[in-house]
């Protein structure tokens, strides 16, 4: 059984985690250094580079990937694009790691058992990591705006609204790789061995899946049940169009949490 | 009758291990219950069962007449776990307002104060998990079982590893609170337990092995009493005395006498005239046996 109540409660203290303890503000100020890192010397740097010669490359080459990046409207977010759509869920793996592992082996999650439901847990727990990547999602995407403002203030309303469909694209993707990691959680005695998990099953699978498909054509649909199976169709977007296959992380997220749930519920604590 | 808990035919297994074996069992609300037996008898399984934190191989358990570990049972239980820690991100005071809340409670900061004031760690609200002692430790976690003012609260060796002193703030709070709650303790410490508790579950080797009340009539007859050191006793000749059937020194200061106590009531009072005849100082005389001859003679 579900508590809203409770499970909003859960996630308001992984917010006070992440914001709050020690612990969690050195997470942020690591997560904030990188991307700023690469805000200054990744993303403005090549943004100045597509927005100049990067036209000639792009038409030599023949890249639909290249030439997709090279036709957004502000160059910034293009980079940022191509760069978040594999970084974020890489940081994904390592943010959302610890959903209810190490509280399971120091025994707190036989504590929080007898006060709210194991349902509740499962999902507080979920929403409240999901919540800081998103504010996180935010605060990079609000800083690409202000670098775009700061260059050409004109470009301002343009960029805003790729922010938000940019955002809302990679809110998506997160989605379905913490909704992964909260099921590897319920089986992992700790957040290094989630994360180990997480890299071993996704090469594993993937590799599975490729070895298949050599035998059985059909096979390689199966990519489509893991998250980021449609990194590459986004790639070559540069629109709201991109969110005709939002129903695929959507799917995926609701399909993985019912699977740890379900995991959840019969696991010994 | 008040059934608390119910378990019938519960056995639990893990991989080969028989953890617990077919125990039914019917326990009733009120006085503290003892649950005892050695270690790999079955405590921790049957406690973590009754809190849903495992799920039975065979058999039923319920809670006050709930499915254990449903939503119904657990608003009114409430747990000590044995390994339980608390976070160390938070501070004590952060932790147990998150369990009121989650609980429902409308005042949480008040509730929290409370708890802590029962265990006498209000000072302590603002400290972390690694800034208290072990004993602390343990009475924080024992505030944070006493929240919502449970029915029924498990304590799985609640007193294990602390100190004296620590032991006796606990001790004296299962007393205090038996009124409001049922408490269901497991623990080595035989001596607390009998302090505590009235009814005592015996389980080994996974296997129930009866329930017996402390006070049960059965125990009269009994006297056990602790000699001071270099005592010597002949046994010979205190078995001479009027009622007494058998005399035993279970350890060099600890003399064990049965006596026919229907028709001899006074022996206790003709065995002491009988030591300090013989000059052979006792430091304290207790009548019946201890609970830890009672469970495992």
């Amino acid at each position: 059984m579900i508590n809203l109540r409770n499970t909003l409660i859960i996630a308001s203290l992984e917010l006070r985690r992440a914001f709050t303890t020690r612990r969690g503000i050195t997470v942020i100020i690591a997560f904030a250094l990188i991307w700023g890192l690469l805000l200054r010397y990744g993303i403005v740097g090549a943004a100045q580079w597509l927005s100049t010669g990067g036209n000639v490359l792009g038409s030599m080459f023949n890249s639909s990937t290249l030439r997709a990046l090279l036709s957004w409207p502000v160059p910034e977010f293009a980079v940022f694009w191509a760069l978040s759509l594999y970084l974020f869920p890489m940081f994904c793996l390592i943010l959302a790691a610890d959903q209810t592992a190490t509280d399971r082996s120091r025994g707190t999650l036989r504590l929080l058992s007898l006060h709210t439901t194991r349902g509740s847990l499962f999902f507080g727990r979920f929403l409240g990591l999901y919540l800081i990547q998103l504010l996180l999602l935010a605060l990079v995407v609000t800083a690409i705006v202000v670098t775009v403002y700061i260059r050409d203030a004109s470009l301002t309303s343009t960029s805003l609204e790729t922010a938000v469909m940019v955002f809302i694209n990679l809110a998506l993707l997160i989605a379905a790789y913490t909704a992964a990691m909260a099921l590897i959680n319920v089986f992992a005695a700790s957040a290094r061995q989630a994360t180990t998990w997480a890299i071993i099953l996704w090469i594993l699978i993937g590799l599975l899946i490729v070895w298949a498909g050599r035998y059985v054509p059909e096979a390689e649909l199966l990519r489509w049940l893991l998250p980021g199976a449609h990194i590459k169709h986004l790639l070559q977007q540069n629109s709201w169009q991109s969110l005709q296959i939002a129903y695929v992380p959507l799917l995926q997220t609701m399909g993985l949490l019912a699977a740890g749930y379900a995991a959840m519920k019969v696991r010994d604590l | 009758m008040n059934s608390i808990v119910q378990c019938v035919d519960l056995s639990k297994n893990y991989s080969r291990t028989k953890a617990l074996q077919s125990v039914t069992l019917e326990l009733e609300a009120g006085s503290p219950i003892a649950l005892v037996g050695p270690n790999g008898a079955g405590k921790t399984t049957l406690l973590s069962l009754l809190c849903g934190y495992i799920r039975p191989s065979s058999g039923e358990v319920t809670v006050m007449g709930q499915r254990a570990g449903s939503l119904h049972a657990i608003r009114h239980m409430s747990a000590l776990p044995q390994d339980a820690s608390l976070d160390p991100h938070f501070s004590v005071g952060v932790q147990l307002k998150h369990y009121a809340r989650l609980r429902g409670m409308k005042d949480a900061t008040g509730e929290v104060t409370r708890v802590l004031r029962l265990v006498q760690m209000e000072d302590r609200i603002a400290a972390k998990g690694t800034q208290l002692s072990h004993g602390m430790r343990k009475r924080v976690l024992l505030a944070q079982a006493l929240i919502g003012s449970p029915t029924l609260v498990l304590l799985d060796e609640p007193t294990a590893g602390i100190d004296p002193p620590n032991v006796k703030i606990i001790r004296e709070l299962i007393g205090r609170q038996a009124t409001e709650a049922t408490f269901i303790v497991s623990s080595h410490n035989l001596d607390e337990l009998e302090k505590v508790c009235r009814t005592v579950v015996h389980l080994s080797d996974g296997k129930l092995r009866g329930v017996k009340a402390i006070d049960d009539v059965n125990n009269e007859g009994m006297l056990t009493i602790l000699l001071s050191a270099d005592s010597a006793v002949n046994l010979n000749e205190l078995t001479q005395l009027d009622g007494i059937t058998d005399a035993q020194m279970r350890t060099p200061t600890e003399l064990v006498i049965a006596y026919d106590h229907s028709h001899f009531p006074q022996t206790d009072i003709a065995t002491l005239s009988w030591l300090a005849k013989h000059n052979i100082r006792y430091r304290r005389l207790s009548k019946g046996q201890s609970l830890e001859e009672q469970v495992f003679q």
